[in-house]
C-alpha cells in the first residue's frame, strides 16, 4: 500500500487545486479575504494527506471531501441556495471523473495493471490528472463566456488532445517490463509537470486574448469619438451659418409680425430652433456620453423610430471613460439590435445624477413573443438572456462600483435602470 | 398656500415663467403667491429678511452670481434645505456642484407650459407630504415635528432618538411602529435606522450620507429597498421633464 500512499499524497496538491478551480468559476466573490480561502485549501490538503493514514475507508474518504466543500461555500459570497448546490455539484464531477478513469482503466489490458499494488498508485495519478484537466477546462469555458471572449473551439481541442495524449502515452510507457514504484512515480511526475505547465502556457494566452479584447474596444472607442468631433465641427460652422443668416431670418420674422400671423411665426421659429440644435441626437455638454449616443443613434439615421433623449448630467463624471463606454455602448447596442427587428420602433433613454449617482434608464420596444401556457410565461427568462450580449460586460464594469443594472420587460417593451455611484 | 420666486436676469422669460404660474392657480385649488427677480443678488437679500420660498424657479446663468452660487447660498448660508429649486437653463452641459444642492429638477430654454406646470405640481405633492407633522410622547408631553425638519430616527434599545435640523431628543417608542405612522419616503436602510429618504445627500453602497453630514449605515439586504426608491424618485423627476 505504500505505493498508493506515496502517489496519493503527491499528487494531493493538484486534486486540492482542481477543486479551487472548480470553486473559483462557479463563485465570483469572496466572503472573507485570499488568506483565508489559501488558508482553508492548505488545511484540507493537510487533512486528507494525514488521513490516509488512518483509514482508508471509501465512504469515509467521500464524506469528508463532500463535508469540506459545503463548508468552504462559505469562503464565498453567495445565496445559501447556491452553497447548497454548487458544492453537490463540484462533488458529483469529482465522482463521475473518478467512475469513468476507474472503467476505462478496468478495460486496460497492460500487464502492470494485474499488479495490484501499481495498479492502484497508477489509478490514483491518472484520476488525479484527469480531474485537473477537467477542472481547468470548465473554468477556462465559463470564464471565456463571461468574459464574451471569443476563443476558437479548435484551441479547446488541441489543449484536450495534448493533455490527453500524455496521458495516454503515459499509460502505454507503463507496459514495458520490470517496472519499478520508482520509474512509475517518476512517469507521473512528468506527467503532472507536462499538464502543469500546459496550464501554465494556457493562462498567458488568455490574458493576452484579455488585453487584445480591451485594445479592440479602445479603438472602437477612438472611432467614436473621431465622429463626435466631426459632429461638433460640423455644428460649429452651422452656428456661423446661422449667424450671418440671423439677419435674413430677422427681416422675415419682422415682417411676419407687421402681418399678425402667429402660426406661421411659430412655424419659423422652430425652424430657427432645429437649425441652431443641429442634426446631432445628444448635447448634454457630457463629452462621453455625447460621443457615444450620437454614434449609436446614427445607425438609426435610416430607421423611423421613436425617439425620447432626456440627459440631465454634469459635463465631467467621476465614472472612468472606460467603463462608461462599456455601459452605455453594450446598453445602446442591445437596444438598437431589438429595435431594428421590432414593428413598432420606439427608444427612451434618460440619464440623470441623483445623491451622487448616475442614474441611466433605458425603455426600447422588441418583438418579444413570450410563451404564455396556462397563464405563465414559460421563457420570459431566455429572453433576458437574449438581450444579454455584452451584459456581462456591463456588470464587470459596474463592479467598480458597486452599481447595478436591473432589467425589466413588458410584452413589447424592455427596459433597463443603471445605477452607478459616483461619490466614495 | 404655495410660495415661489422666480429669478432670472431676462425679464421676458420671467414673464412668461410668471404667465403659466398665474395660470396654473386658476387651474388649482391652492393659493398661490409669486416672487419675481432679476438678479441673483436680490434673491439672496430678500430672503435675509423674508421668509423662504417653497418653490424657486433659478436660471443659472445670472448675471454676475450663477445660479450655482445662489443655490449654494440658499442652502449652506441660509440653511435652507426645504425650498424646492428647480434651475432654468439655455446651456448645453451642466457643472457637477450643480446636483450637489439637490435640485428638484432642470427646465430648459424655451419654457415648456406643460413641462413648467408639471414641476410645479410635483413640488405641490412632495410639500403637501413635507408639511405633515409626526408626533410623539415624551413624559406627559406630546411633542410636534414637521415631516420637513426630520432627518433619521435611531433605535437605541427601547429608546427611538429623532434627528432633526435643530438637533435630537430620545423617546419611548419602536421603529415599525413610527414607520407605520410615516409617509413612505421614511426607509429603513438598516435594521436600526428609520431615515427621510429626501434628506439624502448621497447614497453610497454602503453607507447613506444625510444633509447634516452623518452617515448611515446600508445594510446588504437593504439597499435594493434604497435603490428602487432613487429610481422612483427619478422617475418621478423624468416624468415631469418630458
Amino acid at each position: 500500500m505504500l505505493e498508493y500512499n506515496i502517489a496519493y499524497i503527491l499528487t494531493n496538491p493538484i486534486f486540492v487545486f482542481a477543486i479551487f478551480k472548480l470553486y473559483r468559476t462557479f463563485f465570483d466573490k469572496l466572503a472573507y479575504s485570499k488568506r483565508v480561502e489559501k488558508a482553508s485549501y492548505f488545511l484540507y490538503f493537510v487533512f486528507i494527506s494525514v488521513i490516509i493514514f488512518v483509514t482508508r475507508i471509501p465512504i469515509i474518504n467521500l464524506i469528508i471531501t463532500a463535508l469540506f466543500l459545503f463548508i468552504n461555500s462559505f469562503n464565498y459570497k453567495s445565496s445559501l441556495q447556491r452553497k447548497i448546490i454548487i458544492p453537490s455539484l463540484i462533488l458529483s464531477i469529482l465522482f463521475v471523473i473518478e467512475m469513468i478513469v476507474s472503467v476505462i482503466f478496468g478495460y486496460i489490458d497492460i500487464s502492470i495493471v494485474n499488479d495490484s499494488s501499481f495498479n492502484s498508485a497508477v489509478g490514483i495519478i491518472l484520476i488525479r490528472v484527469v480531474t485537473l484537466i477537467v477542472a481547468y477546462l470548465i473554468n477556462k469555458l465559463m470564464q471565456a463566456r463571461n468574459n464574451n471572449l471569443k476563443i476558437p473551439k479548435i484551441y479547446y481541442l488541441a489543449f484536450t488532445v495534448i493533455q490527453m495524449g500524455t496521458l495516454y502515452l503515459y499509460i502505454v510507457s507503463l507496459e514495458s517490463n520490470n517496472l519499478s514504484i520508482q520509474s512509475i512515480l517518476m512517469r507521473g511526475a512528468i506527467l503532472i509537470i507536462i499538464n502543469l505547465t500546459m496550464i501554465l502556457i494556457d493562462e498567458k494566452i488568455y490574458y493576452s486574448m484579455v488585453i487584445q479584447s480591451e485594445k479592440q474596444m479602445l479603438k472602437e472607442q477612438n472611432i467614436v469619438y473621431e465622429k463626435q468631433i466631426k459632429l461638433m465641427d460640423q455644428s460649429t460652422r452651422a452656428m456661423k451659418v446661422l449667424k450671418h443668416d440671423m439677419k435674413n431670418h430677422l427681416t422675415v420674422l419682422h415682417g411676419i409680425y407687421s402681418k399678425r400671423n402667429s402660426e406661421e411665426s411659430d412655424v419659423y421659429f422652430q425652424r430657427i430652433i432645429d437649425e441652431i440644435e443641429g442634426n446631432d441626437y445628444s448635447q448634454s455638454g457630457n463629452f462621453i456620453i455625447d460621443s457615444m449616443i450620437n454614434f449609436k443613434l446614427g445607425q438609426l439615421r435610416k430607421t423611423n423610430y421613436q425617439l425620447s433623449l432626456d440627459l440631465n448630467i454634469p459635463q465631467k463624471l467621476d465614472v472612468s471613460t472606460y467603463d462608461l463606454t462599456v455601459i452605455l455602448g453594450n446598453l445602446l447596442d442591445n437596444a438598437i439590435t431589438a429595435i431594428k427587428k421590432a414593428d413598432r420602433k420606439l427608444l427612451d433613454l434618460s440619464i440623470s445624477c441623483s445623491m451622487g449617482n448616475l442614474i441611466i434608464i433605458l425603455k426600447n420596444s422588441y418583438n418579444g413573443p413570450l410563451k404564455i401556457e396556462n397563464g405563465k410565461f414559460l421563457s420570459t427568462k431566455k429572453n433576458k438572456e437574449n438581450h444579454g450580449i455584452g451584459l456581462s460586460n456591463i456588470k464587470q464594469s459596474l463592479n467598480n462600483y458597486d452599481g447595478e443594472i436591473r432589467l425589466e420587460y413588458s410584452k413589447d417593451i424592455f427596459s433597463a435602470h443603471v445605477i452607478i455611484p459616483y461619490i466614495n | 398656500m404655495l410660495n415661489i420666486a422666480i429669478c432670472d436676469d431676462n425679464e421676458h422669460i420671467c414673464s412668461i415663467i410668471e404667465e403659466i404660474v398665474i395660470d396654473y392657480n386658476k387651474e388649482s385649488d391652492i393659493e398661490i403667491k409669486t416672487e419675481v427677480f432679476y438678479s441673483g443678488e436680490k434673491l439672496v437679500e430678500y430672503l435675509k429678511i423674508e421668509d423662504k420660498f417653497d418653490l424657486i424657479f433659478l436660471d443659472i446663468e445670472l448675471g454676475n452670481t450663477t445660479g450655482i452660487d445662489v443655490a449654494r447660498h440658499i442652502r449652506n448660508e441660509f440653511n435652507d434645505h426645504i425650498s424646492k429649486i428647480v434651475f432654468i437653463t439655455s446651456k448645453d452641459g451642466y457643472e457637477q456642484e450643480l446636483f450637489e444642492v439637490q435640485p428638484l429638477n432642470f427646465i430648459k430654454k424655451p419654457i415648456n407650459n406643460i413641462k413648467l406646470k408639471k414641476c410645479i405640481q410635483l413640488a405641490i405633492k412632495l410639500l403637501k407630504i413635507e408639511n405633515k407633522s409626526f408626533r410623539y410622547k415624551k413624559g406627559h408631553d406630546i411633542i410636534r415635528v414637521a415631516i420637513k425638519d426630520i432627518l433619521y430616527f435611531e433605535s437605541k434599545g427601547k429608546k427611538i432618538k429623532i434627528v432633526t435640523y435643530n438637533g435630537s431628543n430620545y423617546f419611548y417608542d419602536s421603529l415599525k411602529n413610527i414607520k407605520e405612522k410615516l409617509p413612505k419616503v421614511f426607509i429603513k436602510p438598516h435594521g436600526s435606522f428609520l431615515i427621510n429618504f429626501n434628506k439624502v445627500k448621497a447614497l453610497k453602497s454602503k453607507c447613506a450620507l444625510m444633509e447634516n453630514g452623518i452617515e448611515i449605515p446600508i445594510s446588504q439586504r437593504r439597499l435594493n429597498n434604497m435603490r428602487n426608491m432613487l429610481i422612483e424618485f427619478e422617475q418621478e423627476k423624468r416624468d415631469a421633464r418630458i
